[in-house]
């Protein structure tokens, strides 16, 4: 299989200066990591962990201070490399006074895609993201639910190979994540390439082929299907298990939970 | 191009929408009424007064509007995420930066057409006849803010607050108007003061080149219609470069 997204010995330190003195955090150290076509990859890790970073890294939004990040072995910035990707960063914003399908073909516009496009596209889109009965509704007016939706459908309105999802299922109600899983399940199922992060495990166990866990930046492990099925306590259990025995974590861990 | 469009509709759309837009509209309506008010006062000179009071309302308004705006632009952005949503599609950040600031610009130029309006709904009631002064009036109002709200997109780029970014902004529009004094002064001056001054006046805007009053000709619109351009595209320019750095 072809590699989708490379990243290699990829490094991000962020920086802050304040009143001349300048504070270092480390976003990401030494992450190296192929994502196949086809695949849906999980990365999961504790807050601040440096999940989105890793996203903004492969989007181009992002430089990286070492190492390197290929997608599609394409340059990052160019209008090729992002035809091809669609992104859902964590809780987005859409303007409120505009109603779904208005909302879409602004981004489907901003995609490129011609008239005659937009209108076979939107129409797939909305039929896939189940939106079709609220397409005249206002943003203001849809639950979290449906502006998940949304988000989803923007990222999926050009029709790309790679998905790139912060946080999709956060606040969502039950029904709404089978939802969005089974949609994704779908689009797996099209040849399509997932990168998500979610801290609802359950879902990433049910839906990704392998799963990375981040520490402090760091992926401190790289865990396949056959790694947790089966397994007691599945997914949950190694992700605590290697959380837990990393000698930094135990620290971490406590701190989160105060 | 058509992505540049889009940018600057939406841009266009969420400022109709905001209720500031709609306060800002309101606030030069009521400020162009009271200088009706203040033309009764003046015995003889109503007429000056209202065309005169008017246009500098009219300019004050567009200013703060076009400071708030431009300033807050990308923060906002910034905060509600929607720069993700659209730097990760297929279009480059001149093209982002050209949309948003074509936006703000057709924003500002529909408070000025709103606001003139009604200025000259209040000028023809006090039997003024059409001058095409009052047009040049308004372009240069125009242009002037065009060159403020360049300078306050490319503050707003590099710093973390929109308030320093009108206060650096706001800074450069008052010394702008100001240009003749400080250009009197320099002449006056010697030394360091002299260097200070030619300083100030290379790198603040020749805001009364776009004065153009009633005494308007062509070389003088065409010289300040250009200079003004040109400024505010060394401000474009520079905002580009830096975000063509910045991360997000």
């Amino acid at each position: 299989m072809s590699s989708v997204i490379s990243f290699r010995e990829t490094a991000k330190v962020y920086r802050s200066s304040h009143l001349g003195r300048t504070t270092k955090k480390i976003g990401l150290i030494d992450f190296s990591l192929d994502i196949e076509k086809g695949e849906a990859f999980g990365l999961l890790g504790l807050n601040g962990s440096g999940k989105t970073t890793t996203f903004k890294l492969a989007l181009g939004l992002l430089t990286p201070d070492s190492g390197t990040v290929n997608v599609f072995d394409l340059s990052p910035k160019t209008k090729s490399f992002y035809s091809r990707i669609g992104y859902v960063p964590e809780l987005p914003y859409f303007h409120s006074f505009l109603t779904v399908k208005a909302c879409l073909k602004f981004y489907a516009k901003l995609s490129g895609l011609s008239q005659i496009d937009i209108s076979a596209h939107l129409e797939r889109v909305l039929w896939e993201t189940g939106l079709v009965a609220h397409q005249n509704k206002k943003i203001s007016e849809l639950s979290k639910g449906l502006s998940q939706r949304v988000a989803l459908a923007q990222a999926t309105i050009h029709n790309p190979d790679l998905l790139i999802l912060d946080e999709p299922m956060s606040g969502l109600d039950p029904l709404a994540i089978r939802d969005l899983r089974d949609y994704l399940s779908r689009l797996l199922e099209e040849g399509k390439t997932i990168f998500i992060s979610s801290h609802s495990i359950f879902e990433i166990e049910k839906l990704c082929h392998r799963v990375g866990i981040l520490k402090e930046g760091r992926l401190v492990r790289v865990l396949q299907r056959k790694d947790w099925e089966g397994v007691s306590g599945g997914l949950e259990n190694r992700f605590a298990e290697i959380i837990q025995n990393d000698p930094t974590s135990k620290a971490l861990l406590r701190n989160s939970i105060q | 191009m058509k992505q540049v469009w889009v940018l600057a509709v939406d841009c266009l759309l969420e400022n109709i929408w905001n209720r500031i837009f709609i306060l800002v509209a309101l606030f030069g309506g009521i400020l162009i009424y009271l200088s009706l008010l203040l033309g009764v006062l003046a015995v003889d000179q109503e007429l000056r007064v209202l065309m005169d009071s008017g246009l500098a309302l009219i300019e004050l308004v567009t200013l703060i509007s076009g400071l708030y705006f431009s300033a807050t632009l990308f923060l906002k952005e910034i905060e509600t995420k929607t720069i993700y949503l659209i730097l990760s599609r297929p279009l480059n950040r001149l093209q982002y930066l050209l949309g948003r600031v074509l936006g703000l610009l057709l924003s500002l130029l529909l408070i000025m057409l709103l606001m003139s309006g009604l200025h000259l709904v209040l000028l023809f009631l006090h039997h003024w006849s059409w001058n095409n002064s009052y047009l040049f009036s308004i372009v240069g109002i125009f242009l002037k803010v065009l060159m403020a709200t360049a300078a306050a997109v490319f503050f707003s780029l590099f710093s973390t607050s929109s308030i320093a970014a009108i206060v650096f902004s706001g800074s450069l529009w008052v010394l702008g108007n100001f240009t003749p004094e400080i250009r009197f002064m320099t002449q006056k001056s010697s030394g360091l003061a002299a260097i200070c001054g030619r300083a100030v006046l290379f790198l603040f805007p020749h805001f009364e080149l776009l004065n153009w009053g009633a005494r308007f000709n062509r070389a003088m619109i065409l010289s300040g219609a250009s200079y003004a351009l040109l400024y505010s595209s060394v401000f474009l320019v520079l905002s580009w470069l830096i975000l063509q750095r910045k991360e997000f």
